[in-house]
């Protein structure tokens, strides 16, 4: 488990934990939910080409930081063995979110019931 | 796989359910659909959300336009059978969906539909019995 993630006072918490919030560079982001457009279990996407990375880890096997590639932001936190969930965003500095956590089935569910209509 | 940064929603569309037709929701992977439709998975996911948001605009646009063909039945069922009971949204969509059902039959046509999806029958015209 790279981050844990939770909703509070309408907001989306994301706080990287242990040494990944070293290498991730980030105390604690914070989002609107209005601006979380939705969020996927999508495991092929840590195998993609990540674009370059801005600041960041680069520990084989594990992505920490923002990337950037064909003109969006992607904040990565994550482990080669993390179910990785991908939270998209509307009017962030990131276009979305790249995560490891302990329950993402049960994370994403909870994400879309609170945005999805 | 293409570049495309404009494309057609409803050819985009039309592929993906496709897709979830084949492979039901769980089943089908962002590359799955990457593939399927040629654009990048950043446009993907900036046009629909997530994959429930590819899914529920599959579901949509089949109800509104062709309501009674077997995609859009096949995706009601994988709607029921994999997504109803935790996603509220989607859970919306086959609610509405059925409280719209005039005819007394609509479970024998789901049964019906569902017999088709298995596969398990020897033909498509038997009527869910075995000749």
């Amino acid at each position: 488990m790279e981050n844990v993630v939770n909703i509070q006072n309408e907001q989306l918490v994301i706080e990287p934990i242990g040494l990944t919030k070293i290498a991730a560079l980030k105390e604690r982001i914070a989002i609107p939910l209005t601006h979380v457009v939705g969020a996927s279990i999508d495991t092929g996407i840590i195998n993609e080409s990540k674009g370059f990375r801005m600041p960041g880890t680069a520990i084989p096997g594990y992505w920490a930081g923002t990337f950037r590639k064909n003109d969006e932001m992607t904040f990565f936190n994550i482990k080669h063995t993390s179910l990785p969930v991908v939270i998209q965003l509307k009017d962030e500095k990131y276009t979305r979110l790249v995560l490891g956590v302990d329950k993402p089935r049960e994370l994403v569910t909870l994400i879309n019931n609170h945005v999805l209509s | 796989m293409g570049r495309k940064k404009s494309f057609d929603q409803h050819i985009v569309v039309a592929q993906m359910s496709t897709v979830f037709v084949q492979r039901g929701f769980e089943g089908t992977s962002l590359d799955d659909l990457v593939t399927a439709t040629g654009l990048l998975r950043g446009s993907l996911y900036s046009e629909f959300g997530s994959k429930q948001g590819m899914f529920m605009a599959c579901l949509k646009a089949n109800l509104k336009k062709q309501p009674l063909d077997d995609v859009t039945w096949f995706l009601l069922l994988v709607a029921m059978l994999e997504l109803t009971s935790n996603s509220q949204a989607v859970n919306e969509i086959v609610s509405q969906w059925y409280a719209k059902q005039n005819s007394p039959n609509i479970a024998t046509q789901l049964g019906q539909q569902l017999l088709k999806y298995s596969h398990i029958l020897s033909g498509d015209n038997d009527n869910g019995k075995r000749s």
